[in-house]
């Protein structure tokens, strides 16, 4: 069965002599929110460009639903929905005239889908005004009803909550979780903003001068990202024990032969240090470690930049 | 392929674009036709380029013409001469079904939901000659219409003139699609609409300016012209100017037109970039 709704292995596209994307390989899975972070001029767009056909790769392959041959691509490409860049629709038709193109394009016979895919972004109300008069979170709106219109299995979009107001992210947020709970609709998201994909996604990529320079779970990020007390001590049996007895928890980790991390009620680190002195264990330094999602975003950005 | 050209049409008819387009269209057919279009333009060409026609004979003409009132069955010979002025009834056309989708950038919807290039490409194509047909139809209806209104049919609709309206009207229509294919592989190259305008506009006129400035170098270069899709146009319109229309080097020149302008115009498109 196949599994992997998009694969790219060593996908590259150069301008010039500049690599915009630079041999990146990543694996969307069914079912996945996968969330595309990087700074602006990172590779993101280019990336999904070179997905949606509207840029051509260099070298690498794509594959989309097990599909890699031209044609076999554009026939996957029929069960995908994307909005790349800024949703683009005519400007002098309404929500409903714009839909009801794209639906006898896609040969779409039922007639209620358009009222259907607008009561799914809550766009019903727009009646005669045109698209040129839309604000701009209507206007994503009316870009994910499109995407949505021929009930794909695979959706892009990027940065879908550029120009929303509070209320527009988080309406965005929820109907995505709801398509990819309800709809089994794989989502491949892009944004700037870790805080705010983290909200969603269940899984990362991370991009940078056009290469890929970190895969991660969401599981994965939290722990990252989880702030903890490192305590390096002469015997991590010992204070281990020390720690679920005396100090009652057992969210913590031995990492190494001379380290402990505690998740969990370490605010008192004097607390923490005296009780595994009294109990007979040497500390040898204690200290509150982990980033929150921007500074480890801004760390692995540095590192990849370093590593290019 | 259908549903491309099905939506396309949908679109068109729900925008005022077309509506204003064809409202000009025929606020221009009746300007000419309540002007008795005499078609004289057509005529001073040939007149001038031909040192031994009798400009007496040609002032007697023009003096019958004025005289004559244009009925329903002398309109479409009448205003063959205008014909290739339809061009650029068919401009506006082109922007709305091809370049609107590259300056609105509409045309990523399609390709990346897996929409096949070169459909796309031929749809586009396909309506642009629907468009020339219509354009050439309602050109040659409305002008044997009003006319007939203004002034009877005058005679019997019958065979002769139907057979002697195609043979104009046929080869002009032929060499409007080859010059509209112009607007598209201009449209799908450069992808602007600005563009589109100039260049198809300039591709109409510059050929004969830059013809007429070459023969002063070299007389023999004014033969140039035969190969000018406009000035072959004219020609139709006057099956027995001083340039009698050649029958297979306009459907060679126009074949090679469509056959350069598609060919070239996919090739470019297929791997394209779409902003």
């Amino acid at each position: 069965m196949q599994n992997n709704v998009l694969q790219t292995r060593n996908i590259t596209k150069r301008y010039g002599t500049a690599a915009a994307v630079d041999n990146v390989s990543l694996a969307i899975r069914k079912g996945d929110i996968y969330g595309l972070i990087g700074r602006n001029g990172a590779g993101k767009t280019t990336l999904m460009r070179m997905i949606t056909a509207l840029t051509f790769a260099n070298s690498g392959e794509l594959e989309i639903f097990g599909q890699t041959s031209e044609k076999g691509l554009n026939e996957s490409r029929k069960r995908m929905g994307s909005v790349v860049e800024m949703p683009a629709l005519y400007p002098n038709l309404t929500a409903v005239q714009n839909l009801e193109y794209y639906r006898i394009l896609r040969g779409i016979p039922d007639k209620n889908v358009i009222q259907k895919t607008l009561e799914l972004v809550n766009l019903t109300d727009t009646g005669k005004k045109k698209f040129k008069n839309f604000s701009l979170g209507m206007k994503q709106r009316l870009g994910l009803a499109l995407a949505l219109l021929n009930s794909p299995d695979f959706i892009i979009l990027d940065e879908p909550i550029n120009g929303l107001d509070p209320m527009g992210i988080v309406e965005m947020r929820e109907t995505i979780k709801k398509l990819n709970t309800e709809n089994s609709i794989t989502f491949m998201i892009s944004s700037h903003i870790l805080s705010e994909l983290s909200l969603i996604a269940t899984r990362y990529g991370i991009i940078e001068g056009g290469r890929l320079i970190k895969e991660l779970t969401a599981a994965e990020l939290q722990e990252q990202c989880q702030q903890c007390l490192s305590v390096k001590v002469d015997d991590t049996a010992k204070a281990s024990a020390i720690i679920e007895t005396v100090l009652q928890t057992k969210k913590y980790k031995v990492v190494g032969s001379d380290e402990i991390r505690i998740y969990e009620n370490y605010s008192d680190t004097a607390e923490v240090t005296y009780q595994l002195n009294a109990n007979g264990v040497r500390v040898s330094g204690v200290a509150v470690v982990g980033d929150n999602l921007e500074e480890y975003f801004v760390s692995l950005v540095e590192k990849g930049v370093k590593n290019a | 392929m259908r549903n491309l050209i099905r939506a396309d049409l949908y679109r068109i008819f729900k925008g005022k674009g077309v509506y204003i387009s064809i409202a000009v269209f025929i606020l221009f057919m009746v300007t000419i036709v309540w002007a008795n279009g005499t078609g004289t333009v057509g005529v001073d060409v040939y007149v001038f380029q031909n040192p031994d026609y009798d400009i007496e004979a040609y002032a007697h003409e023009l003096e019958m013409l004025a005289e004559t009132k244009m009925t329903g069955k002398m309109a479409p010979g009448m205003l063959a001469d205008g014909t290739s002025d339809l061009i650029y009834f068919i401009l506006p056309f082109i922007v709305i079904i091809a370049a609107a989708d590259f300056s609105k950038g509409t045309a990523k919807n399609l390709i990346s939901a897996g929409e096949s290039r070169l459909k796309y490409f031929m749809s586009k194509l396909i309506l642009t000659g629907i468009v020339c047909v219509s354009i050439v139809g309602i050109y040659l209806l409305l002008s044997i219409l009003i006319s007939t209104i203004m002034n009877g049919f005058g005679g019997s609709f019958d065979m002769e003139f139907v057979t002697e309206t195609a043979k104009i009207y046929l080869p002009q229509l032929f060499l409007i699609f080859a010059y509209s294919c112009i607007g598209l592989l201009v449209t799908f190259t450069l992808k602007t609409t600005a563009s589109l305008i100039s260049i198809y506009v300039a591709f109409s006129l510059v050929p004969t300016i830059l013809i007429m400035i070459l023969q002063d170098v070299n007389e023999k270069l004014i033969d140039l012209i035969q190969y000018d899709l406009v000035f072959n146009m004219k020609t139709f319109a006057y099956p027995d100017g001083a340039f009698p229309p050649d029958l297979t080097r306009t459907l060679l020149l126009g074949f090679g037109c469509i056959l350069i302008c598609t060919i070239s115009g996919f090739l470019l498109f297929r791997k394209a970039e779409i902003k």
